[in-house]
């Protein structure tokens, strides 16, 4: 995974092109929510949890709802790299 | 690329911190610690094991009434109102790793798959009604091929139809009742199928405790209340384990907290809550009596009717006796005008306050009104159980009518606990309501034979297993309004902290039997339409009426409920219930009854009534200072008036004859006891005196709407002769038969045949 950079809108972007979801990951942000916003939850350090996303400003209620205490961080994805890690944490059935 | 998230337990750990839950672990090596949680069977089998796997949850506890669930994913919304929605119950998460979550759903279910096995009598699919049409499409709610919840279980073995169901899961939505109870209170399975199925479900032995006589021994493990409250009665005992006989699933505290006291493993048998009662009732039965009978003898002795006057009462009563009798002999004609100047002081006050109180209450409404809107905007799933209390003796012809009346009110069956309280020597109603085969919300109690045999003892005992938060009274021949019920909840919701019952308004459905029937009428019409709301504008002790006083029941057995001594102990009970500082209201609701028709049952009952409460008097005027500051001016005066006004009775009948007597003969006694002023203080309280009372029924009549029977209420002055002969007949039935319940007939309505 490549640290993430400052992009043009105020949201850092980064790239999923090598990154390998942690499946503990959806226990945060199941994976029905995950694909209906097409966003992957990434990283947790200490209360702050990085979410990469298609969008800047995705529906996050769900985690906020559960984890208001958590300080969220939106960085901006590549679409099509969101799709392959929502496909690949579906499985080879779905 | 390296994962940034710590190993192990540690994700899960912050995981919970940040969701606000608490971590647990199900790894024996931490046993002892503040994390470990072990798991209790028969909360883990609230849900299937298919769920538990499909959504990695399991259900750990049962306490309090919620069901704690362990889950790795405590955001997952989906899986949490599956949780919700199939354990009928409150349901709180815990996080646990997903890895032991896995294990321990797998030692869980290990071996305990027969009972998901679809049933082969399914093949068939009966979850499709007979006459439903095959060209519509058809959605059922069961699932009898795996039978995970109740309803698919009770379709799967053929007991309901998926269609009875999905309306009892229409009406457990609307009422909040559990899915079991109200399949059982609409008579869609009895009691012991529901009882069978459950066993089935939670995997437990089902036992019949109709013949069971339990172990001695094992029933000195728990005291008679804690097995009262839990409805567990201890049936047998070894060297290690305490056999059980349960009506529900025992939560973990409970569970725990009986280990705690016995020191011993338990182990659970499913019977039902009734079977329980009534074992209940059979092995304690004797200790039940005896709490009923000395409840409030024990706890407040001053304040029981169990002997008619204390010892002060007796020394001043019989000096008085004296010093009037001396004075008489040595000043007879002052004495006797003394005597008459007392009473005639005593009428002329009782007239005008009693006046007063109807007169306020003329045109204004005092009493708590619920609006048919409001009653239609409660939220059934909010109603608390209300126990209804019937104490019969030999009426099983009122049976069918009572039972239809009180299925005729509106609310949840469900959450009624119906008493049908009799007499262990009523041959003739406890083997009718045996046949009857009621459902299960009406329970027959056989209140064990001992004196007093009285109405407030039968009482007593009934609300010994109370399960109710509200408990009212109702009389055999009753006719409640049938959204009494509802508007006494909602009263109570909006009345001032302080009060603690609420009274009906009585009425009779045989008004215009004949004469004293329509006497009676404007008598009770005065009395519940007018005084007594006039004496809660006042703020004074209300006398509770003999049926339709809805309690809060904690408060009621915290008072020491009703005087088992006192015939009524209803009017006690309203005086006793304002010196402990609570209040009554008169709610907007009336209970028809039936009007006694007979004359000599109607001397029989008012008899009772008048020496009921000269006993409710005399046991309150024990400590006259003391109630004084208990009561205060006002209720002082107003208990002397109301309560104390009972002797008028007593004294009508001698200035009658006085005045008849000098009608006839001009004796010249009776001039010289009537002086010019008490002459007119006596012809004042003859003439404004009977107009005041006269007044006062033909106004009762018409505030409750009945114009025509206004013209008979103007021939009060017989009535009042009656209720001499009854006063006197109670008066001296305080001598020599205190306790005796003079039982009143009831049935008399209906043409014999």
């Amino acid at each position: 995974m490549t640290d993430p950079l400052p992009s043009a809108g105020g949201h850092k972007s980064t790239t999923l092109q090598d990154f390998e979801a942690d499946p503990r990951m959806w226990h945060y942000l199941p994976l029905h929510e995950a694909l209906e916003q097409r966003v992957v939850p990434m990283t947790i350090i200490g209360n702050r949890l990085q979410v990469a996303s298609a969008t800047p400003d995705p529906d996050l209620a769900v985690l906020h709802r559960h984890f208001p205490a958590l300080q969220i961080d939106v960085v901006i994805a590549p679409a099509n790299e969101i799709d392959r890690v929502l496909a690949h944490a579906q499985g080879p059935d779905a | 690329m390296p994962s940034t998230i710590d190993p192990g337990k540690r994700f899960y750990r912050q995981l919970a911190e940040h969701a606000g839950l608490d971590f647990v672990t199900f790894d024996p090596a931490a046993e002892g610690t503040e994390e470990y949680r072990a798991i209790n069977p028969l909360a883990a089998r609230l849900l299937s094991e298919q769920i538990c796997r499909h959504f990695t949850i399991l259900p750990v506890s049962y306490a309090g009434g919620v069901v704690t669930i362990a889950t790795a994913s405590p955001a997952d919304d989906v899986a949490r109102d599956v949780a919700v929605s199939l354990t009928g119950r409150d349901v709180a998460f815990v996080v646990a790793a997903e890895d032991e979550l896995l294990l321990a759903i797998d030692e869980t279910f290990a071996g305990w798959t027969e009972g998901n096995a679809p049933d082969p009598r399914l093949e068939g699919d009966p979850t499709v009604p007979e006459d439903h049409d095959l060209d519509a499409p058809w959605a059922p709610v069961t699932n009898p091929g795996s039978p995970t919840r109740l309803g698919d279980l009770l379709v799967a073995r053929g007991v309901a139809t998926d269609e009875q169901i999905a309306e009892a899961l229409v009406e457990q939505e609307r009422t909040g009742s559990r899915l079991g109870e109200v399949l059982v209170h609409n008579e869609i399975i009895s009691e012991d199928e529901l009882v069978a199925i459950l066993a089935e479900r939670f995997q437990l032995p089902l036992v019949d405790l109709s013949e069971y006589e339990p172990d001695p021994a094992a029933l000195a493990q728990i005291p008679e209340p804690l097995s009262r409250h839990l409805r567990i009665v201890p049936l047998a005992i070894d060297d290690t384990t305490l056999y059980l006989a349960i009506g529900d699933i025992l939560d973990d505290e409970t569970v725990s907290a009986l280990r705690e006291h016995t020191h011993l493993e338990l182990r659970g048998f499913l019977a039902s809550r009734n079977a329980i009662d009534q074992l209940l009732q059979r092995v304690h039965g004797g200790d039940y009596v005896a709490v009923a009978k000395s409840l409030l003898l024990e706890r407040f002795p001053d304040e029981c009717a169990n002997r008619v006057l204390s010892n002060g009462q007796k020394a001043f009563l019989i000096a008085a006796v004296i010093i009037v009798a001396v004075l008489i002999a040595a000043f007879p004609i002052p004495t006797l005008i003394g005597l008459i100047a007392v009473s005639s002081i005593f009428y002329t006050a009782t007239s005008l306050y009693k006046f007063r109180l109807t007169y306020n209450a003329l045109g204004h409404t005092f009493e708590v009104t619920i609006t048919p809107e409001e009653i239609a905007a409660m939220d059934e799933r909010e109603l608390p159980m209300y126990t209804i209390l019937v104490p019969l003796y030999r009426e099983a012809s009122v049976l069918p009518k009572l039972t239809k009346g009180i299925d005729g009110l509106d609310y949840p069956k469900s959450k009624l606990d119906v008493r049908l309280l009799c007499e262990e020597d009523d041959d003739e109603t406890v083997p009718a309501i045996q046949a009857m085969s009621l459902p299960p919300h009406f329970k027959l109690v056989v209140v064990p034979d001992a004196q007093p045999k009285t109405k407030p003892k039968a009482c007593n005992y009934g609300l010994l297993q109370a399960t109710g938060k509200y408990v009212v009274i109702y009389d055999a021949e009753d006719q409640p309004d049938p959204d009494q019920l509802k508007k006494c909840v909602a009263a109570f919701e909006r009345a001032e902290p302080r009060v603690t019952c609420m009274q009906a308004k009585l009425n009779y459905f045989n008004a215009n039997q004949n004469l004293l029937t329509r006497w009676f009428t404007t008598e009770y019409s005065m009395w519940f339409d007018l005084l007594l709301p006039g004496l809660q504008a006042e703020g004074v002790p209300i006398p509770l009426g003999g049926t339709s006083n809805h309690f809060i029941t904690d408060r009621l057995i915290d008072l020491a409920s009703w005087d088992p001594f006192n015939v009524t102990e209803d009017a006690d009970l309203g005086i006793r219930l304002h010196k402990a500082g609570y209040t009554t209201a008169i709610v907007d609701s009336t209970t028809l009854e039936e009007a006694n028709s007979d004359l000599n049952n109607w001397i029989r009952q008012r008899s009772r009534w008048i020496k009921g409460y000269l006993q409710t008097y005399l046991v309150h005027m024990r400590h006259p200072f003391k109630l004084f500051r208990q009561l205060g001016l006002k209720s002082f005066i107003s208990f002397q008036l109301v309560i104390g006004g009972t002797f008028i009775f007593l004294l009508n009948p001698i200035f009658w004859a006085m005045t008849t007597m000098f009608f006839f003969t001009q004796a010249g006694i009776i001039q010289d006891i009537y002086p010019s002023f008490i002459f007119y203080a006596a012809a004042f309280q003859l003439f404004i005196g009977n107009f005041i009372f006269m007044y006062l029924n033909v106004a009762g009549s018409v505030q409750r709407g009945y114009f025509d029977l206004a013209k008979y209420a103007l021939l009060s002055p017989l009535y009042w002769g009656l209720m001499s002969i009854a006063a006197w007949k109670g008066f001296l039935q305080l001598f020599y038969a205190p306790f005796y319940w003079e039982k009143t007939v009831h049935g008399l309505d209906q043409p014999t045949t």
